[in-house]
């Protein structure tokens, strides 16, 4: 949901005069360099990578996060092949789902759900179980990307890590002096007014659920736990918040406006209100927090398997892991990379030390809730219920 | 007659209105401009009781602002504006005891015909009953009886004049206002409304004071006359007078058909298109020979035999328009300029054709010499 | 004549065709289903009023805040319509058509620009506060302009405004200034010429004007989300939910037909009202 309005609100802005700009998840963010890489991705997507395209012998069908196309294209990877790349941009891992079994098998070849969702994805039969022999790049991984929980299902390899980054607490150190250690520092009375929360319901429900109830596996809770989560949130929104952001560009901009101290936030928010003058910075809570790990896959019934997995290979060389860092902020999955990253974005993300930066968050991505009632471990829709309980309160 | 709907004034005959000691409606030095631009120019005007006045004037020369400065819709620049003693030049329309048809009627389109008629009373508060009473009366008197519950919009052009004489009669105005009353009907229509506006004014008797470009209709309905051009007065009296005295070369063009032609007057002989001398009192200078096409006749041969009272002009038939009742020919006489004629004689019609040459003649008293300022 | 209509009737049918397509069947195709359940997040056919009992019992606060908010919108908007176009219309002289072009001007530039435009000027860092703050009439930045329920009416009044002018100087575009003169001329004020003559035939204009806004404000959840601040749920939000995260189509769709179903109520009670206050006496 706020996927849908920030891909309107990237447009209100486009409108605003700074055309030709990139968000990456739709979610608002902008730096200088993706001014230039903008007009590539946003108006020429088709025309520069799919300049071939009449000539090309492939032509790879993308449904993504936009902007992650960018980095299948960099060196002469598309020209030496003569592969071009179409791209459809994602707003939601739900809208895959949708697309693909919509009728969207057999048009689509590579998509980037993230780890959470895969296994549903390939439970579903709408991912192609991946040939490991042709992504020799995967031992490019950090060994933890490697290992993810997530990308797999039966000992089965179904989605590469490709980007990743986490959900930690965020503020401007110029109101909030004391570092705050713990997600529940938002209820202090002296950032009353100045808070802020997302409407991302997966990123705001597992740091909560882990806050109100001290879990450690904030996706498998029971009825009493996601009540307390709720309360807390509705704690937050009715006597703390200052708005329920309805995306991450939208808190960069409050951030950048003084209308919001301390939020719930995603790494390239602190790049996004630097940008806008404010200065941020962020930790991630002693309770931990959600980490999101995005893939490539590839679609059951891809029309150009040889051609998608020349790209899937590609994606995790250290070149386009490193551009698509540099333009969107995120974090690169393959250590080689890591020299090729702007000084900005090489500082966003603890590389000398993902082990220790995932057991501080409490483990790495979690996975999804439960489709159905575990006993007494409630379900995806139950959360939802709770979700909207918090909406309406 | 039998009508019980009567105007705010006891009957009166016309003449004896125009010399009242106390006119019923008396413009005083009334004026209007709207910045350099002059609507009109400060004029006297007394209309008596019982009067059926006409403004007569060609479109644009002031008869609807004049019209709305009696009515308060627009306050004059410069003047008073008394109605039946009382000045009222500052009053608005709602405070004036006048009622107004307007041009293009304005009735009320989201109202039935009796809706429409019975506002002005309404707005008064007056009784139910009565309402009812003088609504049905006015509709009798515009013959509108069985159209109370039809929606204006759906009535044609002259039910809905006689919608809009009705909403303004039923108010009893001391002076009714008429706009250009029947410039949107066609002709046949036209003649019928006038008809009817006549027999409406017999019975009730009221004051009457319409605004018109039409001659015809000017002649056809008043009782008196005011001719209008540019702002100012040129003539005021009755049709009769008018027509047959028109002072001036605008009024005499502008009252029925007219040929003119130009001339010069010295030591009084008056001379026109060079040929025509005869003798005529008067100042020197510039003259308009003024000649009612009905008034001259044509005869055809080497030497017709006219009166000797008589004048005549050689020349030669250039068109010739049976008009139904009289025909109509158009003769070039020396020099070029074209006279108009109308004579009913069938046997004239019969003899003449284009290129004819004929003679033009007419009795001395019956042009008018009018001298050019 | 007969081949004249049928060729006429031939000649609506790509019309009809699309109607019925894009918009009679997925309506009615939605109706039925809000009388369906959902199971295991598959849907299965049925004939309950379950979902709309849970429409009325667990969303009657959004529902209610949804048409407050958007009955308050509506009221203001029409109100403010009608003033700017009757001034155009009858006050204005020449200057009445520029004036409506430029209203029209701000149908340019989008919902979101809008949106972000109020953020800018009611923000803490605004416009207003600056201004305030510039000439000492306050010393901290006042926050209850944004991220309220205020500011929410204020941005989709801003953003109707020009919808709703155009059907109300439309409808006073229309009406004849000779029947103004001749209420004067039988007795009425100005009150009650503008009473009788004018707001009777403005009538149908203001209903438009009404509906549109009030349509769009009830349906809208974008605007409440960025600038109502934390306490604002309209309906929508949940709609889209029921649609997106929670695929339960026969809740979202018997939400749908409760908000079009109570929009429809509200639009004929303001018709009826104002058709009263205006009828003819
Ligand atoms: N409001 C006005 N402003 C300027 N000039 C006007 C206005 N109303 C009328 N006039 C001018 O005054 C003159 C007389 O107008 P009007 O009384 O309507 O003429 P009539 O009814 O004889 O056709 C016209 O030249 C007209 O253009
Ligand atoms: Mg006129």
């Amino acid at each position: 949901m706020n996927r849908m309005i920030e891909r309107m609100q990237r447009h209100g802005i486009v409108k605003l005069g700074r055309s030709g700009i990139v968000r990456l998840r739709g979610s608002g963010g902008i730096t200088r360099r993706q001014f230039t890489k903008g007009a590539l991705a946003a108006g020429v997507a088709t025309s520069l990578l799919g300049g071939r395209s009449a000539r090309a012998a492939a032509e790879v069908k993308f449904m993504g996060w936009q902007g992650y196309e960018e980095g299948l294209a960099t060196g002469d990877v598309l020209a030496k092949n003569d592969i071009s790349i179409n791209p459809t941009y994602m707003n939601d891992n739900n809208q895959l789902i949708a697309t693909a079994t919509g009728g969207g098998m057999g048009n689509m070849d590579i998509i980037t759900p993230d780890t959470s969702y895969t296994p549903m994805m390939a439970g579903i039969g709408m991912l192609e179980p991946l040939d490991m022999s042709r992504v020799p790049n995967f031992s490019n991984l950090f060994p933890e990307f490697q290992t993810i929980n997530g990308t797999s299902l039966d000992g089965t390899q179904y989605s590469l890590p490709y980007v990743w980054g986490s959900i930690p607490l965020m503020y401007n150190p110029a109101v909030v002096t004391e570092t705050p250690t713990s997600w529940l520092d938002l209820l202090k009375p002296e950032y009353k007014g100045k808070v802020a929360l997302t409407n991302d319901v997966i990123s705001v429900m597992i740091p909560f659920a882990m806050a109100a109830t001290g879990t450690k596996t904030p996706t498998r809770i029971t009825q009493p736990e996601l009540d307390a989560t709720i309360d807390l949130l509705i704690e937050i929104k009715k006597n703390h918040a200052r708005t329920i952001a309805s995306g991450y560009g939208e808190l960069a901009d409050l951030f950048a406006s003084g209308e919001v101290a301390i939020a719930q936030a995603w790494e390239p928010v602190a790049i996004w209100a630097l940008d806008k003058g404010a200065k941020l910075d962020w930790v991630v809570p002693k309770e931990g927090t959600h980490t999101l790990c995005d893939c490539l896959a590839l679609v059951t019934d891809a029309p150009d398997v040889d051609a998608s997995y020349i790209l899937l290979n590609h994606g995790l060389t250290a070149e386009a892991q490193a551009h698509v860092a540099n333009i969107n902020n995120t974090g690169v999955t393959v250590a080689s990379a890591v020299p090729l990253l702007t000084e900005r974005a090489r500082g966003i993300y603890p590389y000398d030390d993902i082990p220790g930066f995932f057991s501080k968050t409490g483990g790495g991505p979690f996975p999804l809730w439960p489709m159905e009632r575990e006993g007494d471990i409630v379900s995806m829709d139950d959360m939802l219920n709770g979700w909207e309980r918090f909406l309406k309160a | 007659m039998g009508s019980r709907i009567e105007m705010g004034a006891p009957r009166a005959g016309r003449t004896a209105a125009v010399r009242a000691a106390s006119p019923l409606v008396l413009l005083a030095g009334v004026g209007k401009s709207y910045g350099a631009m002059t609507a009109v120019e400060p004029l006297d005007l007394a209309v008596g009781h019982g009067e059926f006045l006409a403004i007569l004037g060609p479109s644009g020369c002031g008869k609807t602002t004049l019209l709305k400065m009696i009515g308060g819709f627009l306050a004059p620049s410069t003047g008073t504006i008394r109605i039946g003693g009382a000045d009222v030049t500052r009053l608005g329309p709602e405070r004036r005891p006048t009622n107004m048809v307007f041009q293009g009627y304005g009735l009320f389109p989201h109202m039935t015909v009796a809706q429409n008629v019975a506002y002005g009373l309404r707005l008064q508060k007056r009784p139910a009953g009565e309402v009812a009473e003088r609504v049905a009366e006015a509709l009798r008197l515009g013959a509108l009886e069985g159209f109370d519950a039809r929606p204006v919009t759906a009535l044609s052009g002259g039910q809905q004049q006689r919608v809009a004489v009705a909403r303004a009669l039923v108010m009893r105005p001391k002076v009714l206002l008429l706009d250009e009353p029947l410039a949107a009907l066609d002709l046949k229509l036209r003649k019928a409304m006038q008809e009817e506006l006549r027999r409406i004014h017999r019975s009730i008797g009221g004051t009457f004071i319409f605004v018109t470009h039409d001659q015809e209709e000017a002649m056809g309905l008043a009782s008196r006359i005011v001719v209008m051009e540019r702002g100012c007065i040129v003539q005021d009296g009755t049709p009769e007078e008018i027509y047959a005295e028109p002072k001036t070369r605008f009024v005499s063009g502008f009252i029925g058909e007219a040929n003119m032609l130009p001339g010069r007057r010295e030591r009084g002989l008056v001379r026109v298109n060079g040929s025509l001398c005869f003798p005529d009192p008067g100042p020197d200078g510039p003259i308009t020979l003024m000649l009612r096409p009905e008034a001259a006749r044509v005869a055809t041969g080497e030497s017709p035999v006219v009166g000797i009272d008589s004048l005549a002009l050689r020349g030669q038939v250039r068109d010739i328009v049976f008009l139904g009742a009289v025909t109509r020919y158009a003769i070039a006489i020396e020099g070029g300029t074209l006279l108009h004629v109308t004579d009913s004689d069938s046997e004239l019609r019969r003899r003449l054709e284009v290129g004819v040459p004929v003679t033009v003649h007419w009795p001395q008293r019956s042009h008018r010499v009018i001298a050019e300022a | 004549m007969r081949d004249a209509r049928s060729l006429a009737n031939l000649m609506l049918l790509p019309s009809g065709l699309i109607l019925v397509a894009f918009f009679l069947l997925p309506v009615s195709y939605f109706f039925v289903v809000s009388f369906w359940r959902v199971r295991s997040y598959k849907l299965q056919a049925d004939a309950t009023l379950d979902q709309y009992v849970e429409v009325f019992t667990g969303y009657w606060v959004p529902l209610l805040y949804t048409f407050a908010v958007a009955l308050a919108i509506a009221l203001a908007v029409t109100l403010i319509a009608f003033g700017f176009a009757f001034y155009c219309r009858f006050r204005a002289g020449r200057y009445g058509m520029p004036l409506l072009f430029l209203a029209l001007l701000t149908l340019f530039g989008g919902y979101l620009t809008k949106i972000y435009t109020w953020k800018t000027i009611l923000g803490a860092e605004g416009i207003l506060n600056s201004a305030l703050m510039l000439t000492g009439l306050t010393d901290a930045p006042i926050t209850a302009f944004l991220f309220n329920p205020v500011a929410v009416v204020i941005t989709l009044a801003h953003y109707t405004l020009p919808i709703a002018i155009l059907p109300i100087f439309g409808s006073l575009r229309g009406i004849d200034e000779v029947p103004l003169d001749a209420a004067r001329d039988l007795g009425a004020g100005p009150c009650r010429s503008f009473r009788d003559v004018v707001l009777p035939q403005a009538w149908p204009g203001l209903v438009t004007a009404f509906a549109l806004t009030f349509l769009f404000a009830a349906g809208d959840y974008v605007t409440p989300m960025l600038v109502g601040g934390p306490n604002t749920s309209m309906i929508g939000v949940f709609i889209q939910s029921q649609f997106g995260h929670r695929v339960d189509a026969p809740l979202g769709s018997a939400m749908s037909f409760t908000v079009i179903a109570l929009s429809l109520a509200v639009i004929l009670g303001f018709a009826g009202t104002t058709r009263y206050f205006t009828r003819v006496r």
